[in-house]
């Protein structure tokens, strides 16, 4: 890990002295903000998801009756409906995206790296920037997406997309704005791969895409797991480009649960409701953590294979 | 032969590259074209894809606008002060993470990791409720603090990275020296580290200048963000639609030129940071 020689005579003095206080004193100011702004509030959220809690109102200790509320309530089953469309939809969508865009940027061919530069603009994008973009394309009447499939011959007559599909819709401007993280994950999977194998496997006579068969796809299997699970808690997260779109409509199509959280909390202010929806989701989210830290540990074995 | 082979591989490789680039930039084009065009240009049958008259009087109103300029500037400095903060406290919390042993020092790491998949109302909820006690709601300090917390955990990450794969052995000649710990890291290892405190520091400020949740939630109008503003278009998107997508575009320019600039270190950056050990 560390070069051999004087380092190796020093390092036992260098590290052990004042151990006690020098990564302290660094790591404080990082701890003390992470306490304040992320472990303390986090406690908050499961004390206040115990109360009646409205803004401008006494607050009352009422046990788990908000989550007993949210188990009866008929709209969480809606939601967890509409997030599990939501999710499904889309991870699969960019999982097989991704997969053939980073074929395409694994092969080598003149204007690679310009293309690999350009599919990152997406990342860079804010949500909002991103909603009024899909707004502007999906525009009933003048907006691109009818008007090429007019020109297609696929509509006769323009279509409300935001209204009349609004969970597609939600879905294609979602994967149009997350592609290039996963894209580029799976690629740097791919360029892990050690050419060797693939000489081999040709040698022998494998075609393409037994190749792709038998070497990358089992290869490729921790790195892909990460980038899902990543992708699962991202989509999980969606609320900017719900409010741009949808606002949850219409008539609560859209109604992901995170959108729902907002909705209960800071529209409706009941926030003891919405805390224990908050934590009810955190639960869900910390779950699929447990799993991204085992698929993480193989991932980075792959990639620095 | 192998030239057949070559140019029939072209034939597979372009056309697809051209599908990409069409997925990838014409929703950009689109809005960009649009914030350049007037306003009768934009409702013609059939549709103009290319503008006929380039005009920036979008630009000019959008700027001429105190409260949109309002929310620009704030967001310039939650975005500044956002990054100057993480930065000065991850590295020093990367440092200790890479060089020292310390108890619960796994966990610790674990912990923080997961709080960046922590769902952000759950923390807005409580930290709404502490904010507005303490007299912090639409204020730039309750921005900058929320902000930091989300991306402390991946500026952490990324530096830790970084660091321990500098050779101690740099930081061991200065300390013979007589150098302190603290000299030894910031005359030493962060000159070294330059290209993982840019990666750090351009997502710092790209996921501030983005970030439209805590902007809603925490601000009114005094500290109001650009994504605030620009998500405003409540019936204005059918009076003046090159306007909205101005506005648009000017929230979408800075972090675009950001990644363009600095592509080569986010790449990699990006693909270590969605990786941890």
């Amino acid at each position: 890990m560390y070069p051999a020689g004087v380092s190796d005579i020093l390092r036992p003095r260098l590290t052990r002295r004042r151990l006690h206080t020098t990564p302290l004193v660094l790591l404080a100011p990082a701890l003390m903000l992470l306490v304040a702004v992320g472990g303390y509030p986090l406690v908050g959220a499961a004390r206040i998801s115990l109360l009646q809690f409205r803004i401008n109102a006494p607050e009352r200790f009422i046990g788990l009756a908000n989550y007993a509320r949210l188990l009866a309530d008929p709209q969480t089953l809606d939601s967890l409906g509409i997030t599990a469309v939501f999710v499904a939809g889309s991870v699969t969508t960019v999982l097989i995206l991704a997969y053939l865009i980073s074929l395409l940027l694994y092969q080598e061919f003149p204007g690679r790296s310009l293309v690999r530069t350009m599919v990152m603009i997406p990342w860079a994008l804010a949500p909002v920037v991103n909603g009024i973009m899909w707004r502007s394309l999906y525009a009933p009447n003048f907006g691109p997406l009818n008007d090429a499939l007019a020109r297609l011959g696929v509509l006769t007559h323009s279509v409300n997309w935001v209204v009349d599909y609004p969970v597609p819709s939600l879905i294609l401007a979602y994967v149009w704005k997350v592609l290039p993280l996963p894209t580029l994950v799976i690629l740097a999977g791919l360029e892990g791969i050690p050419p060797d194998l693939y000489e081999a496997a040709h040698v022998d006579g494998a075609g393409s895409f037994r190749r792709f068969r038998h070497i990358t796809f089992p290869l490729m299997r921790s790195v892909t797991l990460l980038s899902l699970i990543l992708m699962l808690v991202d989509a999980l997260h969606v609320f900017a480009l719900v409010d741009l779109l949808t606002h949850g409509g219409p008539a609560g199509r859209t109604l992901v649960l995170n959108y729902s959280i907002f909705r209960t909390a800071f529209r409706y202010l009941d926030f003891g409701y919405g805390a224990a929806m908050a934590f009810t989701l955190t639960s869900l989210i910390l779950v699929l953590a447990i799993f991204y830290l085992r698929a993480s540990a193989e991932a980075a074995l792959a990639i620095e294979r | 032969m192998k030239r057949a082979r070559r140019a029939a591989r072209y034939l597979v490789i372009y056309p697809a590259v051209a599908a990409v680039t069409l997925w990838t930039l014409f929703p950009v084009w689109w809005v960009a074209s649009g914030s350049i065009r007037p306003q009768y240009e934009m409702v013609e049958t059939p549709l103009k894809y290319l503008p006929r008259t380039v005009t920036f009087r979008s630009y000019q109103t959008a700027l001429h606008d105190h409260a949109f300029l309002r929310a620009l500037r704030n967001t310039v400095t939650v975005a500044g002060l956002t990054t100057v903060l993480a930065l000065a406290t991850g590295a020093c919390a990367a440092y200790a993470f890479a060089r020292f042993t310390f108890p619960l020092k796994r966990p610790l790491f674990l912990a923080i990791f997961l709080l960046r998949m922590i769902p952000a109302f759950t923390l807005a909820i409580p930290l709404f409720v502490t904010m507005r006690a303490y007299g912090l709601i639409d204020t730039i300090t309750a921005l900058v603090l929320t902000h930091t917390i989300l991306v402390l955990p991946v500026c952490i990450l990324i530096m830790r990275t970084f660091f321990e794969g500098l050779p101690v052995a740099f930081e061991e000649a200065a300390m013979v020296d007589g150098a302190t710990r603290f000299q030894a890291m910031a005359r030493i290892v962060l000159p070294l580290s330059a290209s993982a405190l840019v990666v750090a520091a351009v997502m710092s400020m790209i996921t501030s200048w983005n970030d439209y949740l805590f902007g809603l939630l925490f601000t009114l109008s005094k500290a109001r963000t650009l994504m605030v503003a620009i998500a405003d278009v409540e019936g204005v998107f059918y009076v003046d639609y090159p306007l909205i997508v101005a506005r648009g575009m000017i929230g979408l320019i800075p972090p675009v030129v950001a990644v363009l600039v600095f592509q080569r270190y986010l790449i990699r950056g990006l693909t270590s940071g969605a990786m941890t050990q």
